[in-house]
Protein backbone atom coordinates (compact mmCIF):
# COMPACT_ATOMS: atom_id res chain seq x y z
CA UNK A 1 0.00 0.00 0.00
CA UNK A 2 2.98 2.29 0.30
CA UNK A 3 3.18 4.54 -2.69
CA UNK A 4 5.40 7.29 -3.80
CA UNK A 5 3.72 10.67 -4.07
CA UNK A 6 4.59 10.78 -7.76
CA UNK A 7 1.95 8.25 -8.59
CA UNK A 8 -0.79 10.52 -7.43
CA UNK A 9 0.53 13.51 -9.21
CA UNK A 10 0.51 11.66 -12.46
CA UNK A 11 -3.26 11.55 -12.40
CA UNK A 12 -3.20 14.99 -13.97
CA UNK A 13 -1.78 14.06 -17.39
CA UNK A 14 -4.31 11.22 -17.48
CA UNK A 15 -7.14 13.60 -16.76
CA UNK A 16 -5.87 15.89 -19.45
CA UNK A 17 -6.31 13.07 -21.93
CA UNK A 18 -2.99 11.27 -21.87
CA UNK A 19 -4.57 7.84 -21.84
CA UNK A 20 -1.97 5.95 -23.77
CA UNK A 21 1.40 4.51 -22.93
CA UNK A 22 3.09 3.08 -19.88
CA UNK A 23 2.16 5.86 -17.47
CA UNK A 24 -1.53 5.50 -18.24
CA UNK A 25 -1.25 1.76 -17.92
CA UNK A 26 0.46 2.05 -14.57
CA UNK A 27 -2.29 4.28 -13.23
CA UNK A 28 -5.00 1.90 -14.42
CA UNK A 29 -3.06 -1.00 -13.02
CA UNK A 30 -2.70 0.59 -9.59
CA UNK A 31 -6.36 1.52 -9.48
CA UNK A 32 -7.19 -2.19 -9.69
CA UNK A 33 -5.73 -2.79 -6.27
CA UNK A 34 -6.04 0.62 -4.69
CA UNK A 35 -9.50 1.55 -3.51
CA UNK A 36 -8.63 5.21 -3.01
CA UNK A 37 -7.39 5.61 -6.55
CA UNK A 38 -10.20 3.46 -7.91
CA UNK A 39 -12.80 5.69 -6.26
CA UNK A 40 -11.09 8.81 -7.52
CA UNK A 41 -10.93 7.48 -11.05
CA UNK A 42 -14.57 6.54 -10.89
CA UNK A 43 -15.37 10.08 -9.80
CA UNK A 44 -13.39 11.58 -12.66
CA UNK A 45 -15.04 9.33 -15.18
CA UNK A 46 -18.62 9.60 -14.04
CA UNK A 47 -18.77 13.34 -13.47
CA UNK A 48 -18.06 15.55 -16.46
CA UNK A 49 -15.93 18.64 -15.99
CA UNK A 50 -12.44 20.04 -16.26
CA UNK A 51 -11.05 18.10 -13.34
CA UNK A 52 -7.42 18.89 -14.01
CA UNK A 53 -8.11 22.60 -13.68
CA UNK A 54 -10.17 22.08 -10.53
CA UNK A 55 -7.32 20.12 -8.96
CA UNK A 56 -4.80 22.79 -9.84
CA UNK A 57 -7.10 25.44 -8.40
CA UNK A 58 -7.43 23.47 -5.17
CA UNK A 59 -3.71 22.84 -4.93
CA UNK A 60 -3.07 26.52 -5.36
CA UNK A 61 -5.58 27.37 -2.66
CA UNK A 62 -4.12 24.86 -0.24
CA UNK A 63 -0.57 25.98 -0.87
CA UNK A 64 -1.64 29.58 -0.32
CA UNK A 65 -3.16 28.63 3.00
CA UNK A 66 -0.22 26.52 4.10
CA UNK A 67 2.44 29.12 4.15
CA UNK A 68 5.12 28.29 6.60
CA UNK A 69 4.75 29.90 9.95
CA UNK A 70 0.98 29.53 9.96
CA UNK A 71 -0.51 27.23 12.50
CA UNK A 72 -3.78 25.47 12.90
CA UNK A 73 -5.27 27.10 15.97
CA UNK A 74 -7.27 24.11 16.98
CA UNK A 75 -4.20 21.95 16.74
CA UNK A 76 -2.58 23.86 19.55
CA UNK A 77 -5.81 24.11 21.46
CA UNK A 78 -5.92 20.33 21.37
CA UNK A 79 -2.44 20.09 22.75
CA UNK A 80 -3.25 22.54 25.49
CA UNK A 81 -6.34 20.54 26.39
CA UNK A 82 -4.44 17.31 26.56
CA UNK A 83 -1.83 18.97 28.73
CA UNK A 84 -4.50 20.12 31.14
CA UNK A 85 -5.88 16.62 31.28
CA UNK A 86 -2.66 14.79 31.62
CA UNK A 87 -0.91 17.33 33.76
CA UNK A 88 2.66 16.33 34.51
CA UNK A 89 2.51 13.25 32.35
CA UNK A 90 1.65 15.42 29.39
CA UNK A 91 4.60 17.65 30.05
CA UNK A 92 6.92 14.69 30.21
CA UNK A 93 5.61 13.41 26.92
CA UNK A 94 6.08 16.74 25.29
CA UNK A 95 9.61 16.96 26.55
CA UNK A 96 10.37 13.56 25.16
CA UNK A 97 9.21 14.62 21.78
CA UNK A 98 11.42 17.66 21.55
CA UNK A 99 14.50 15.91 20.16
CA UNK A 100 12.46 14.91 17.14
CA UNK A 101 12.17 18.50 16.04
CA UNK A 102 13.54 18.92 12.56
CA UNK A 103 16.89 20.67 12.38
CA UNK A 104 16.79 24.41 12.82
CA UNK A 105 17.93 24.78 9.25
CA UNK A 106 14.65 23.42 7.93
CA UNK A 107 12.49 25.63 10.02
CA UNK A 108 14.39 28.69 8.95
CA UNK A 109 14.32 27.80 5.31
CA UNK A 110 10.64 27.07 5.41
CA UNK A 111 9.69 30.49 6.57
CA UNK A 112 8.51 32.43 3.61
CA UNK A 113 7.46 35.57 5.37
CA UNK A 114 10.58 36.46 7.29
CA UNK A 115 10.93 39.77 5.56
CA UNK A 116 7.75 40.53 3.72
CA UNK A 117 8.29 42.67 0.68
CA UNK A 118 6.45 45.93 0.95
CA UNK A 119 3.72 45.95 -1.65
CA UNK A 120 4.75 49.31 -2.98
CA UNK A 121 8.21 47.96 -3.54
CA UNK A 122 7.09 44.64 -4.91
CA UNK A 123 8.81 43.84 -8.19
CA UNK A 124 6.57 43.12 -11.10
CA UNK A 125 7.94 41.16 -13.98
CA UNK A 126 7.56 43.83 -16.66
CA UNK A 127 9.09 46.47 -14.44
CA UNK A 128 12.13 44.35 -13.81
CA UNK A 129 12.35 43.55 -17.47
CA UNK A 130 12.49 47.16 -18.45
CA UNK A 131 15.15 47.96 -15.96
CA UNK A 132 17.20 45.02 -16.89
CA UNK A 133 17.19 45.45 -20.64
CA UNK A 134 18.17 49.05 -20.13
CA UNK A 135 21.10 47.94 -18.09
CA UNK A 136 22.52 45.33 -20.33
CA UNK A 137 21.79 46.40 -23.86
CA UNK A 138 25.13 47.76 -25.02
CA UNK A 139 27.82 45.16 -24.57
CA UNK A 140 31.06 46.48 -25.99
CA UNK A 141 33.14 44.62 -23.49
CA UNK A 142 32.06 41.89 -21.21
CA UNK A 143 33.99 43.01 -18.22
CA UNK A 144 32.86 46.57 -18.39
CA UNK A 145 29.24 45.56 -18.78
CA UNK A 146 29.55 43.21 -15.91
CA UNK A 147 30.72 46.03 -13.70
CA UNK A 148 27.90 48.31 -14.76
CA UNK A 149 25.36 45.57 -14.44
CA UNK A 150 26.52 44.75 -10.97
CA UNK A 151 26.26 48.32 -9.78
CA UNK A 152 22.93 49.06 -11.36
CA UNK A 153 21.28 45.84 -10.41
CA UNK A 154 22.30 46.45 -6.84
CA UNK A 155 20.63 49.80 -7.07
CA UNK A 156 17.50 48.20 -8.35
CA UNK A 157 17.61 45.62 -5.66
CA UNK A 158 17.77 48.34 -3.07
CA UNK A 159 14.76 49.97 -4.57
CA UNK A 160 12.82 46.75 -4.74
CA UNK A 161 13.38 45.21 -1.43
CA UNK A 162 15.24 45.49 1.81
CA UNK A 163 18.89 44.53 1.44
CA UNK A 164 19.64 40.87 1.56
CA UNK A 165 20.07 39.72 5.09
CA UNK A 166 23.10 37.62 5.70
CA UNK A 167 22.48 35.16 8.44
CA UNK A 168 25.09 33.00 9.97
CA UNK A 169 23.02 29.96 10.69
CA UNK A 170 23.99 27.84 13.63
CA UNK A 171 24.58 24.63 11.84
CA UNK A 172 27.45 22.50 10.74
CA UNK A 173 27.70 24.22 7.41
CA UNK A 174 28.70 27.53 8.90
CA UNK A 175 31.65 25.91 10.57
CA UNK A 176 33.44 26.76 7.34
CA UNK A 177 33.46 30.26 8.77
CA UNK A 178 35.85 29.37 11.54
CA UNK A 179 38.28 27.53 9.37
CA UNK A 180 38.40 30.23 6.75
CA UNK A 181 41.91 31.66 6.99
CA UNK A 182 41.11 35.19 5.98
CA UNK A 183 37.82 35.43 7.79
CA UNK A 184 36.70 37.66 4.95
CA UNK A 185 32.97 37.50 4.60
CA UNK A 186 33.09 37.22 0.82
CA UNK A 187 35.08 34.04 0.95
CA UNK A 188 32.52 32.08 2.86
CA UNK A 189 31.02 30.25 -0.04
CA UNK A 190 28.95 28.10 2.27
CA UNK A 191 27.33 30.93 4.11
CA UNK A 192 23.62 31.20 3.68
CA UNK A 193 21.75 34.25 2.70
CA UNK A 194 18.18 35.15 2.08
CA UNK A 195 16.99 34.66 -1.47
CA UNK A 196 13.84 36.27 -2.61
CA UNK A 197 12.05 35.67 -5.84
CA UNK A 198 8.94 35.43 -7.89
CA UNK A 199 7.59 32.35 -9.66
CA UNK A 200 5.37 32.89 -12.66
CA UNK A 201 4.18 30.98 -15.67
CA UNK A 202 5.40 31.95 -19.10
CA UNK A 203 2.92 34.75 -19.42
CA UNK A 204 4.05 36.32 -16.17
CA UNK A 205 1.09 35.13 -14.10
CA UNK A 206 2.19 34.26 -10.59
CA UNK A 207 2.23 30.60 -9.62
CA UNK A 208 1.27 30.39 -5.98
CA UNK A 209 2.10 27.07 -4.44
CA UNK A 210 5.13 26.36 -6.56
CA UNK A 211 7.72 24.52 -4.51
CA UNK A 212 11.24 25.81 -4.15
CA UNK A 213 13.80 23.42 -2.82
CA UNK A 214 17.49 23.47 -2.27
CA UNK A 215 18.89 20.58 -4.22
CA UNK A 216 20.45 17.86 -2.06
CA UNK A 217 18.97 19.38 1.07
CA UNK A 218 15.74 19.16 2.97
CA UNK A 219 14.81 22.78 2.59
CA UNK A 220 11.63 23.67 0.87
CA UNK A 221 9.21 26.55 0.67
CA UNK A 222 6.00 27.23 -1.17
CA UNK A 223 5.56 30.36 -3.20
CA UNK A 224 2.86 32.49 -1.62
CA UNK A 225 -0.39 33.80 -3.10
CA UNK A 226 1.45 36.28 -5.30
CA UNK A 227 4.01 33.72 -6.40
CA UNK A 228 6.65 35.23 -4.17
CA UNK A 229 9.01 33.24 -2.04
CA UNK A 230 11.87 33.69 0.34
CA UNK A 231 14.33 31.10 1.42
CA UNK A 232 17.79 30.75 2.77
CA UNK A 233 20.48 29.08 0.78
CA UNK A 234 24.19 29.12 0.33
CA UNK A 235 25.53 30.85 -2.75
CA UNK A 236 26.73 27.57 -4.14
CA UNK A 237 23.36 25.90 -3.68
CA UNK A 238 21.13 24.92 -6.56
CA UNK A 239 17.48 25.74 -6.15
CA UNK A 240 14.88 23.63 -7.88
CA UNK A 241 11.49 25.08 -8.66
CA UNK A 242 8.67 22.65 -9.24
CA UNK A 243 4.97 22.89 -9.74
CA UNK A 244 2.35 20.44 -10.82
CA UNK A 245 1.98 20.57 -14.57
CA UNK A 246 5.20 22.47 -15.08
CA UNK A 247 8.71 21.39 -15.79
CA UNK A 248 11.16 21.45 -12.93
CA UNK A 249 13.74 24.13 -13.35
CA UNK A 250 16.91 24.63 -11.45
CA UNK A 251 19.30 27.48 -11.04
CA UNK A 252 22.09 28.76 -8.87
CA UNK A 253 21.11 30.47 -5.68
CA UNK A 254 23.56 33.31 -6.01
CA UNK A 255 21.27 36.02 -7.29
CA UNK A 256 18.38 37.67 -5.56
CA UNK A 257 15.68 38.43 -6.43
CA UNK A 258 15.19 35.51 -8.77
CA UNK A 259 12.51 35.65 -11.40
CA UNK A 260 11.44 32.21 -12.42
CA UNK A 261 9.17 31.75 -15.38
CA UNK A 262 8.13 28.11 -15.43
CA UNK A 263 7.18 26.28 -18.56
CA UNK A 264 4.13 24.11 -18.86
CA UNK A 265 4.87 20.49 -19.08
CA UNK A 266 3.68 19.97 -22.60
CA UNK A 267 5.54 17.47 -24.68
CA UNK A 268 6.60 19.84 -27.40
CA UNK A 269 8.56 22.21 -25.22
CA UNK A 270 11.69 20.65 -23.96
CA UNK A 271 13.32 23.54 -22.30
CA UNK A 272 13.14 25.48 -19.12
CA UNK A 273 12.86 29.20 -18.83
CA UNK A 274 14.92 30.61 -16.05
CA UNK A 275 15.46 34.19 -15.27
CA UNK A 276 17.50 35.60 -12.51
CA UNK A 277 18.04 39.16 -11.70
CA UNK A 278 21.30 40.07 -13.30
CA UNK A 279 21.01 38.10 -16.48
CA UNK A 280 18.87 39.14 -19.35
CA UNK A 281 17.84 38.35 -22.87
CA UNK A 282 15.38 40.21 -24.98
CA UNK A 283 12.50 39.49 -27.35
CA UNK A 284 10.72 36.98 -25.17
CA UNK A 285 7.00 37.15 -24.40
CA UNK A 286 7.46 38.71 -21.00
CA UNK A 287 10.50 40.68 -21.87
CA UNK A 288 12.27 39.52 -18.76
CA UNK A 289 12.48 35.91 -19.70
CA UNK A 290 15.60 34.24 -20.97
CA UNK A 291 15.37 30.76 -22.34
CA UNK A 292 18.29 28.94 -20.85
CA UNK A 293 17.94 25.39 -21.97
CA UNK A 294 18.11 23.06 -24.87
CA UNK A 295 21.47 22.72 -26.53
CA UNK A 296 21.89 26.43 -27.04
CA UNK A 297 20.02 29.68 -27.11
CA UNK A 298 19.93 31.23 -30.52
CA UNK A 299 20.06 34.94 -30.56
CA UNK A 300 20.01 37.17 -33.54
CA UNK A 301 22.74 39.76 -34.16
CA UNK A 302 26.25 39.52 -32.76
CA UNK A 303 26.26 38.10 -29.30
CA UNK A 304 28.89 37.30 -26.76
CA UNK A 305 28.52 34.04 -24.92
CA UNK A 306 27.14 34.49 -21.42
CA UNK A 307 27.72 32.50 -18.27
CA UNK A 308 24.40 30.97 -17.32
CA UNK A 309 24.69 32.12 -13.74
CA UNK A 310 24.98 35.74 -14.86
CA UNK A 311 28.01 37.92 -15.21
CA UNK A 312 27.97 39.30 -11.72
CA UNK A 313 27.78 35.88 -10.18
CA UNK A 314 30.46 34.64 -12.53
CA UNK A 315 32.84 37.35 -11.45
CA UNK A 316 32.13 36.45 -7.87
CA UNK A 317 32.81 32.83 -8.68
CA UNK A 318 36.18 33.74 -10.17
CA UNK A 319 37.14 35.81 -7.15
CA UNK A 320 36.13 33.20 -4.67
CA UNK A 321 37.60 30.15 -6.26
CA UNK A 322 40.82 31.63 -7.55
CA UNK A 323 43.86 30.02 -5.96
CA UNK A 324 46.97 32.15 -6.09
CA UNK A 325 49.84 30.22 -7.61
CA UNK A 326 52.92 29.41 -5.60
CA UNK A 327 56.41 28.43 -6.75
CA UNK A 328 57.87 30.49 -9.53
CA UNK A 329 54.63 32.40 -9.93
CA UNK A 330 54.18 33.25 -6.26
CA UNK A 331 53.32 36.86 -5.66
CA UNK A 332 52.86 37.87 -9.29
CA UNK A 333 50.26 40.54 -9.90
CA UNK A 334 48.37 41.13 -13.06
CA UNK A 335 45.76 39.71 -15.37
CA UNK A 336 45.31 36.62 -17.46
CA UNK A 337 42.95 36.84 -20.41
CA UNK A 338 41.50 33.61 -21.78
CA UNK A 339 39.58 33.36 -25.02
CA UNK A 340 37.28 30.44 -25.73
CA UNK A 341 34.20 29.24 -27.55
CA UNK A 342 31.18 27.42 -26.14
CA UNK A 343 30.40 23.94 -27.40
CA UNK A 344 26.98 22.36 -27.95
CA UNK A 345 26.96 21.12 -24.37
CA UNK A 346 27.36 24.72 -23.30
CA UNK A 347 30.85 24.04 -21.99
CA UNK A 348 33.80 26.33 -22.60
CA UNK A 349 35.94 24.83 -25.37
CA UNK A 350 39.15 25.63 -27.18
CA UNK A 351 40.64 27.77 -24.44
CA UNK A 352 43.58 29.91 -25.50
CA UNK A 353 45.64 32.29 -23.44
CA UNK A 354 45.29 35.69 -25.00
CA UNK A 355 47.26 37.50 -22.36
CA UNK A 356 49.67 35.50 -20.27
CA UNK A 357 50.93 36.37 -16.83
CA UNK A 358 52.88 33.38 -15.57
CA UNK A 359 52.46 29.68 -16.49
CA UNK A 360 50.84 28.65 -13.21
CA UNK A 361 48.57 31.68 -13.18
CA UNK A 362 47.53 30.92 -16.76
CA UNK A 363 46.75 27.36 -15.78
CA UNK A 364 44.72 28.50 -12.80
CA UNK A 365 42.68 30.82 -15.02
CA UNK A 366 41.98 27.96 -17.43
CA UNK A 367 41.02 25.71 -14.55
CA UNK A 368 38.55 28.24 -13.20
CA UNK A 369 36.86 28.51 -16.57
CA UNK A 370 36.75 24.79 -17.36
CA UNK A 371 35.43 23.97 -13.91
CA UNK A 372 32.99 26.86 -13.89
CA UNK A 373 29.38 27.05 -14.94
CA UNK A 374 27.82 26.41 -18.33
CA UNK A 375 27.62 29.15 -20.93
CA UNK A 376 24.90 30.36 -23.20
CA UNK A 377 26.37 30.27 -26.67
CA UNK A 378 26.94 33.41 -28.67
CA UNK A 379 28.08 34.25 -32.14
CA UNK A 380 31.57 35.20 -31.02
CA UNK A 381 34.22 33.87 -28.68
CA UNK A 382 34.11 34.83 -25.06
CA UNK A 383 37.04 36.40 -23.26
CA UNK A 384 37.41 36.19 -19.52
CA UNK A 385 39.90 38.17 -17.49
CA UNK A 386 41.18 36.67 -14.26
CA UNK A 387 43.01 39.00 -11.92
CA UNK A 388 45.86 37.85 -9.76
CA UNK B 1 22.43 21.04 -15.72
CA UNK B 2 20.32 17.96 -15.72
CA UNK B 3 17.52 17.53 -13.26
CA UNK B 4 18.28 14.74 -10.90
CA UNK B 5 15.02 14.33 -9.13
CA UNK B 6 16.44 11.61 -6.94
CA UNK B 7 18.41 14.17 -5.02
CA UNK B 8 15.37 16.33 -4.29
CA UNK B 9 13.65 16.14 -1.00
CA UNK B 10 10.79 13.75 -1.47
CA UNK B 11 9.67 13.38 2.09
CA UNK B 12 7.43 10.44 2.80
CA UNK B 13 3.97 10.93 4.26
CA UNK B 14 5.24 9.77 7.64
CA UNK B 15 8.07 12.24 7.56
CA UNK B 16 5.85 15.19 6.75
CA UNK B 17 3.33 14.08 9.32
CA UNK B 18 6.02 13.84 11.98
CA UNK B 19 7.33 17.29 11.12
CA UNK B 20 3.84 18.69 11.28
CA UNK B 21 3.14 17.04 14.60
CA UNK B 22 6.30 18.38 16.18
CA UNK B 23 6.25 21.89 14.74
CA UNK B 24 2.55 22.46 14.04
CA UNK B 25 3.68 24.36 10.98
CA UNK B 26 1.01 24.25 8.29
CA UNK B 27 3.62 24.17 5.54
CA UNK B 28 4.26 20.51 6.30
CA UNK B 29 0.64 19.57 6.43
CA UNK B 30 -0.02 21.64 3.33
CA UNK B 31 2.58 19.77 1.41
CA UNK B 32 1.24 16.46 2.60
CA UNK B 33 -2.36 17.27 1.72
CA UNK B 34 -1.29 18.86 -1.55
CA UNK B 35 -0.17 15.55 -2.95
CA UNK B 36 -3.48 13.88 -2.12
CA UNK B 37 -5.70 16.54 -3.61
CA UNK B 38 -6.21 14.69 -6.91
CA UNK B 39 -7.32 11.59 -5.03
CA UNK B 40 -9.51 13.37 -2.52
CA UNK B 41 -11.11 15.47 -5.21
CA UNK B 42 -11.85 12.43 -7.35
CA UNK B 43 -13.24 10.56 -4.38
CA UNK B 44 -15.52 13.46 -3.51
CA UNK B 45 -16.64 13.69 -7.12
CA UNK B 46 -17.68 10.08 -6.99
CA UNK B 47 -19.87 10.62 -3.96
CA UNK B 48 -21.07 14.18 -4.32
CA UNK B 49 -21.47 14.16 -8.11
CA UNK B 50 -20.99 17.91 -8.49
CA UNK B 51 -17.60 19.49 -9.11
CA UNK B 52 -18.43 22.51 -6.92
CA UNK B 53 -19.46 20.33 -3.98
CA UNK B 54 -16.33 18.24 -4.40
CA UNK B 55 -14.15 21.34 -4.37
CA UNK B 56 -15.83 22.58 -1.22
CA UNK B 57 -15.31 19.22 0.41
CA UNK B 58 -11.61 19.21 -0.43
CA UNK B 59 -11.15 22.58 1.23
CA UNK B 60 -13.29 21.70 4.25
CA UNK B 61 -11.31 18.54 4.74
CA UNK B 62 -8.07 20.50 4.60
CA UNK B 63 -9.22 22.78 7.40
CA UNK B 64 -10.64 20.00 9.51
CA UNK B 65 -7.81 17.55 9.16
CA UNK B 66 -5.15 20.07 10.06
CA UNK B 67 -6.62 20.22 13.54
CA UNK B 68 -7.87 16.65 13.78
CA UNK B 69 -4.53 15.05 13.10
CA UNK B 70 -3.27 15.81 16.59
CA UNK B 71 -6.07 13.71 18.04
CA UNK B 72 -5.47 10.57 16.08
CA UNK B 73 -2.92 7.88 16.04
CA UNK B 74 -2.23 7.57 12.35
CA UNK B 75 -0.30 4.64 11.07
CA UNK B 76 -0.83 5.19 7.38
CA UNK B 77 -1.85 8.68 6.41
CA UNK B 78 -3.08 7.47 3.06
CA UNK B 79 -5.46 4.90 4.53
CA UNK B 80 -6.58 7.29 7.21
CA UNK B 81 -7.23 10.07 4.72
CA UNK B 82 -9.20 7.71 2.51
CA UNK B 83 -11.59 6.73 5.27
CA UNK B 84 -11.90 10.22 6.71
CA UNK B 85 -12.53 11.78 3.30
CA UNK B 86 -15.05 9.12 2.43
CA UNK B 87 -16.90 9.55 5.71
CA UNK B 88 -16.91 13.29 5.24
CA UNK B 89 -18.57 12.93 1.86
CA UNK B 90 -21.08 10.48 3.24
CA UNK B 91 -21.93 12.91 6.01
CA UNK B 92 -22.45 15.69 3.51
CA UNK B 93 -24.83 13.42 1.63
CA UNK B 94 -26.69 12.48 4.80
CA UNK B 95 -27.16 16.11 5.73
CA UNK B 96 -28.54 16.81 2.33
CA UNK B 97 -30.85 13.82 2.70
CA UNK B 98 -29.63 12.25 -0.44
CA UNK B 99 -29.83 8.54 -0.64
CA UNK B 100 -27.40 6.65 1.48
CA UNK B 101 -24.45 4.95 -0.05
CA UNK B 102 -22.58 1.94 1.22
CA UNK B 103 -20.63 2.49 4.40
CA UNK B 104 -16.91 2.46 4.54
CA UNK B 105 -15.70 -1.08 4.39
CA UNK B 106 -12.30 -1.91 5.80
CA UNK B 107 -12.13 -5.02 3.65
CA UNK B 108 -12.14 -2.98 0.54
CA UNK B 109 -8.80 -1.47 1.40
CA UNK B 110 -7.11 -4.82 1.09
CA UNK B 111 -5.48 -5.28 -2.23
CA UNK B 112 -7.47 -7.44 -4.53
CA UNK B 113 -6.15 -10.99 -4.58
CA UNK B 114 -7.06 -11.41 -8.23
CA UNK B 115 -4.44 -8.97 -9.22
CA UNK B 116 -1.72 -10.97 -7.58
CA UNK B 117 -2.73 -14.04 -9.45
CA UNK B 118 -1.52 -12.34 -12.55
CA UNK B 119 1.82 -11.41 -11.13
CA UNK B 120 4.43 -13.95 -10.25
CA UNK B 121 5.88 -11.79 -7.53
CA UNK B 122 7.04 -13.92 -4.65
CA UNK B 123 6.07 -17.07 -6.43
CA UNK B 124 9.48 -18.19 -7.40
CA UNK B 125 9.20 -21.68 -5.88
CA UNK B 126 5.90 -22.58 -7.40
CA UNK B 127 6.56 -20.67 -10.55
CA UNK B 128 6.36 -23.65 -12.84
CA UNK B 129 3.06 -24.89 -11.55
CA UNK B 130 1.58 -21.43 -11.48
CA UNK B 131 2.71 -20.55 -14.97
CA UNK B 132 1.27 -23.79 -16.25
CA UNK B 133 -2.09 -23.02 -14.64
CA UNK B 134 -2.06 -19.47 -15.95
CA UNK B 135 -1.26 -20.71 -19.40
CA UNK B 136 -4.06 -23.27 -19.47
CA UNK B 137 -6.58 -20.85 -18.03
CA UNK B 138 -5.67 -18.13 -20.48
CA UNK B 139 -6.41 -20.53 -23.29
CA UNK B 140 -9.84 -21.18 -21.87
CA UNK B 141 -10.82 -17.53 -21.83
CA UNK B 142 -13.07 -16.18 -24.55
CA UNK B 143 -10.94 -14.49 -27.18
CA UNK B 144 -11.72 -10.81 -26.44
CA UNK B 145 -10.96 -11.38 -22.74
CA UNK B 146 -7.75 -13.23 -23.50
CA UNK B 147 -6.52 -10.58 -25.92
CA UNK B 148 -7.42 -7.72 -23.59
CA UNK B 149 -5.82 -9.37 -20.57
CA UNK B 150 -2.68 -10.20 -22.48
CA UNK B 151 -2.26 -6.70 -23.82
CA UNK B 152 -3.02 -5.03 -20.52
CA UNK B 153 -1.02 -7.18 -18.12
CA UNK B 154 1.74 -8.55 -20.27
CA UNK B 155 2.27 -5.84 -22.83
CA UNK B 156 1.52 -3.14 -20.23
CA UNK B 157 -0.85 -1.29 -22.51
CA UNK B 158 -3.36 1.19 -21.15
CA UNK B 159 -7.09 0.69 -21.74
CA UNK B 160 -6.91 3.22 -24.54
CA UNK B 161 -3.93 1.44 -26.06
CA UNK B 162 -5.79 -1.86 -25.99
CA UNK B 163 -8.88 -0.32 -27.54
CA UNK B 164 -6.71 1.18 -30.22
CA UNK B 165 -4.87 -2.02 -30.98
CA UNK B 166 -7.94 -4.27 -31.07
CA UNK B 167 -10.71 -2.02 -32.29
CA UNK B 168 -12.82 -2.88 -29.24
CA UNK B 169 -14.78 -0.15 -27.51
CA UNK B 170 -13.01 1.40 -24.51
CA UNK B 171 -15.84 0.33 -22.23
CA UNK B 172 -15.73 -3.19 -23.58
CA UNK B 173 -12.00 -3.39 -22.95
CA UNK B 174 -12.55 -2.56 -19.31
CA UNK B 175 -15.23 -5.17 -18.85
CA UNK B 176 -13.25 -7.80 -20.78
CA UNK B 177 -10.37 -7.26 -18.42
CA UNK B 178 -12.58 -7.31 -15.36
CA UNK B 179 -14.43 -10.45 -16.38
CA UNK B 180 -11.30 -12.07 -17.68
CA UNK B 181 -9.60 -11.52 -14.34
CA UNK B 182 -12.50 -13.08 -12.50
CA UNK B 183 -12.54 -16.09 -14.79
CA UNK B 184 -8.80 -16.49 -14.49
CA UNK B 185 -8.94 -16.34 -10.74
CA UNK B 186 -11.56 -19.04 -10.52
CA UNK B 187 -9.75 -21.20 -13.02
CA UNK B 188 -6.25 -20.81 -11.54
CA UNK B 189 -7.44 -21.39 -7.98
CA UNK B 190 -9.25 -24.57 -8.88
CA UNK B 191 -6.16 -25.86 -10.71
CA UNK B 192 -3.75 -24.98 -7.93
CA UNK B 193 -5.91 -26.52 -5.21
CA UNK B 194 -6.42 -29.70 -7.06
Amino acid sequence: MHRKPDEQIKILPYLRGKRKGKEAHRLERISMTDAFLADAMEGFETVPGDHASAIKRLQTAVAGKSRSGTYAVRYWAAIAASLLLLGGAGLLLLRKETPELPPQENILADRTELFPIDDAKKPSAPELAENRSAVLKPEPDMQETAETAAVISEEIQDRLAPPAVITVAENEKSSAVDTSPSGDIRHMAEMKHLIRGLVTDESGQPLPGATLQVKDAHNGVFADREGRFEMEAADSAVIVASFVGYRNSEFKADTSPLLIAMQENSEALDEVVVVAFGRQKKQSPVGAVATVAGPATEETAEKLPQPVIGKKAYRRYLERHRVRPGGACAGVKGEVVIRFGVDENRRPAGLTVEQSLCPDADREAMRLITEGCDWVRGTKDATVTVKF
Amino acid sequence: MGIDSATLWHPGDDELLAYYRTTGDMAYFGRLYHRYIPLVYGLCLKYLKHPEDAEDAVMQLYEELASKIALYEIRSFRTWLYSVAKNHCLQVLRKEKHEMIVEFDEQFMESHPVDHLLLNEGREEQNGEWLEALHRCMEKLPEPQRISIRKFFLDEMSYADVANATGYQLKSVKSYIQNGKRNLKICIESRMNR
